[in-house]
């Protein structure tokens, strides 16, 4: 018996899908099997040196994991091309497992799927930027450099207090989480419950933060990439409470610093206090008085109190808009047409009209 | 003779294949035949002739599959898959600690049960328990239909210019009276929204959206994200029935759900802070309706429908204790710790539970239990 090592590319089976490994074991005839990666996932092993009709291998091959206990075929799809036998199991091998591969139940071989050399994840920002931030704190971003495994966060994240014990229950555990499309940034609300005023969970168990605290927020190491990679190291966010925030954010009273016409010079808008940095980069958006929207890129500055509009193209004279989405938020979920701890007693009718009112706010300004 | 015996034995062969296409082709309408790009599987509820929806978070969308598993079987079978998950996970090739299960449902026509699971590296498959052992259910080449949910009522024609769709976590769904009930939270903005889709899904889209809160006092409403819910009828009327985090029980009129409209539920039942609940199902027990909910720091409790309509009042003023309860009169069952709840019939149901010794098993408890 001997072990071979084997590595090539395979274009013809899938696009960009490359052979990764080897792990074989040589009998009469040369046997081994290679494993097919795409998008840096196992997703199939191809295995050579079995002489098998297309109608039998679904019924005389089996691959399953090698494991104490009860060991059962992995569900997935066999077929034959250029007397290679393929399987695709219904999702990707693991890697760093190792896996056997029979024939009529006899050992035909066994393989190992390599750990690969995923990405190391880190932790490039927790938002809200800043260290003061409002006893009524509603929610914190977390965003890493890559996709990140979606289920039991709040295993790896925990706050503690100035005196060091831990605080418990203070986000709210969701399933699912809330992440965005790619995977890269998670959303955890303090919970809504306790944060406001009279309700039940406030009243028994009573605000997540209290004002004038010091906390520290710690993301564990052990949380791990999709690639089955942990955090570079782990991280601290240290910060201090202050009074509750019941103001809406008000954009009448943002400072905007209008450019020239003919560069591409970015408009600027100076907030009186920091708002949702996401909410930011997508609820503002700039538009001709008398046609579209302008393109351009959104950036957010300044412990997000400074938001900058980049136009892909010069500017040019004429009358301009900068429109905001009415689900723009502060950092303690006031949005602009209705606190998040609102008194409905007695104005129920014209808040509830504003609930999730639809009207954000305009504003024309001119380019010179 | 026996000619026209022939002739109307294959004319009332074909009456019958034809009305049953057209049956078919009714709640299919607008399916087609391939691979549903289905990103993520957060929540499953089965619709009519063995039409399974799946709630995908990751495209904010909702698929209907085609599962072809329409063999109706009237009384259903005990179920008994002792470590659940062990079993699930040799079944993919992996081990236990990369897999969670999302959701797992019963087909009401076939009584088999299906299983969302979602590996650590994204990958959601779809799986059928079959007796003891486990099967995977093809997404490559199914009969479906889509609707995508927006994020707010008109946001539809922005999405059509190219701006991507936001993720929407979809914390539950459910199919009642025609239309695929879902509720969902946004990654971004505080918003729990909760939609009715009628079904099968049309063109226009002519989803409802809306927003939600209950009163738990007389002062202050909340946005409260519903983490489960169901839908029956009580005293003649069509309600919602949802709970959320510290488990208000809530009632909707299914009525006043309309595009963009604002519904105070009435809340008939506070079951305790400090717990979140995690599953609802309609069971019968001697010819009377009870509810069952299975929550993550209490046992299930078990309401009878009765009471609940004769509760006519609403919750309005906070409970004194810590962690009491107030409202329609509920029972705890002597089983925690189930985070999965689904009935095959009438009488039966089936339960994941985790076990004292870290085994989750999935079995169908005895007729004691309702």
């Amino acid at each position: 018996m001997k072990n071979l090592i084997q590595i090539f590319r395979i274009s013809f089976l899938v696009l960009a899908a490359f052979i990764l490994c080897v792990c074989c074991r040589k009998g009469d005839e040369e046997r081994f099997v290679t494993v097919v990666t795409k998008d840096d996932k196992a997703v199939a092993v191809e295995i050579v040196g079995m002489r098998l009709d297309d109608n039998e291998v679904s019924s005389r091959v089996k691959v399953q994991l090698i494991k104490t206990g009860e060991r059962i075929p992995i569900l997935g799809d066999f077929r034959i091309e250029e007397r290679k036998i393929i399987f695709e199991p219904v999702v990707p091998f693991t890697r760093g497992l190792r896996y056997e591969v029979l024939l009529d139940d006899k050992l035909f071989l066994e393989m190992e799927v390599p750990v690969g050399d995923a990405a190391i994840p880190k932790l490039l920002a927790i938002y809200p930027s800043q260290d003061t931030l409002p006893e009524n704190l509603l929610k914190m971003y977390f965003e890493f450099t890559e996709p990140m495994v979606e289920s039991s966060s709040l295993s790896h994240i925990i706050l503690l207090r100035s005196d060091g014990d831990t605080m418990q229950g203070t986000f709210l555990d969701l399933q699912p989480e809330l992440w965005n499309s790619e995977g890269t940034v998670l959303t955890l609300w303090l919970d809504p419950g306790r944060i406001k005023r009279e309700l039940i969970p406030n009243k028994e168990l009573g605000t997540p933060l209290k004002a004038n605290e010091k906390y520290t927020l710690h993301v564990n190491q052990s949380l791990k990439s999709k690639n089955g990679a942990s955090l570079l190291k782990n991280y601290t966010k240290t910060f201090i409470t202050t009074h509750r925030d019941e103001v809406l954010p008000d954009p009448s009273a943002w400072r905007i610093n209008i450019p020239s016409a003919g560069g591409k010079q970015p408009l600027s808008i100076i907030l009186p206090h920091a708002l949702d940095y996401f909410l930011l980069k997508e609820g503002i958006t700039i538009h001709e008085a008398k046609g579209g929207r302008v393109s351009g890129v959104i950036e957010i500055n300044d412990e997000e109190r400074v938001v900058k509009f980049i136009p892909n193209k010069s500017w040019s004279r004429g009358s301009f808009l900068l429109n905001v989405e009415s689900r723009l938020e502060d950092l303690a979920g006031n949005n602009l047409n209705r606190p998040f701890d609102q008194d409905v007693s007695g104005k129920s009718v014209a808040s509830e009209n504003n609930l999730r009112g639809q009207q954000g706010f305009v504003k024309e300004f001119q380019i010179q | 003779m026996k000619k026209i015996y022939i002739f109307l034995s294959l004319a009332v062969a074909g009456t019958i294949i034809l009305a049953s296409t057209n049956r078919h082709a009714g709640v299919r309408e607008g399916f087609v035949n391939g691979a549903p790009e289905i990103k993520s599987i957060s929540a499953l509820t089965f619709g009519p002739d063995g039409i399974l929806f799946i709630g995908d978070s990751k495209s904010a969308t909702v698929f209907a599959v085609d599962t072809k598993d329409n063999q109706k079987v009237d009384k259903a079978e005990a179920v008994e898959v002792k470590q659940f998950d062990q079993k699930i996970a040799a079944a993919l090739g992996t081990e236990v600690k990369n897999v969670s299960i999302q959701d797992l449902v019963v087909n009401p026509v076939s009584k088999k049960i299906y299983c969302a699971v979602q590996l650590n590296d994204g990958t959601a498959a779809l799986l059928k328990v079959n007796g003891e052992k486990i099967e995977s259910v093809n997404l490559k080449d199914v009969n479906f239909s889509q609707v995508a949910l927006t994020n707010v009522p008109g946001e539809e024609d922005k999405d059509q210019r190219g701006r991507p769709i936001r993720p929407l976590a979809i914390s539950d769904i459910g199919f009642y009276d025609g239309k695929v009930l879902v509720s969902g939270l946004s990654n971004q903005e505080f918003s729990s929204t909760f939609r009715s889709i009628p079904f099968p899904f049309t063109n226009k889209q002519d989803q409802s959206s809306l927003e939600i809160y209950h009163a738990a006092h007389k002062k202050y409403e909340t946005y409260a994200p519903i983490r489960t819910f169901t839908a029956s009828e009580i005293n003649g009327k069509k309600y919602l029935i949802a709970s959320f985090t510290c488990t208000p029980l809530v009632l909707f009129p299914l009525e006043d759900l309309k595009p963009g409209t604002h519904v105070k539920g009435r809340t008939i039942a506070e079951m305790g802070a400090g717990n979140s609940p995690l599953d609802m199902i309609t069971m019968n027990k001697n010819g009377e309706s009870v509810l069952l909910m299975s929550n993550s720091s209490r046992p299930i409790f078990k309401v009878k429908y009765k009471t609940i309509e004769e509760f006519q009042g609403s919750l309005t003023t906070p409970v004194e204790e810590s962690f009491g309860t107030a409202g329609v009169h509920f029972v705890s069952l002597p089983v925690v710790n189930v985070l999965q709840l689904d009935k095959l019939d009438e009488t039966k149901f089936v339960l994941l539970q985790r076990k004292p010794n870290g085994d989750l098993d999935l079995y169908t408890p005895g007729d004691w239990m309702l």
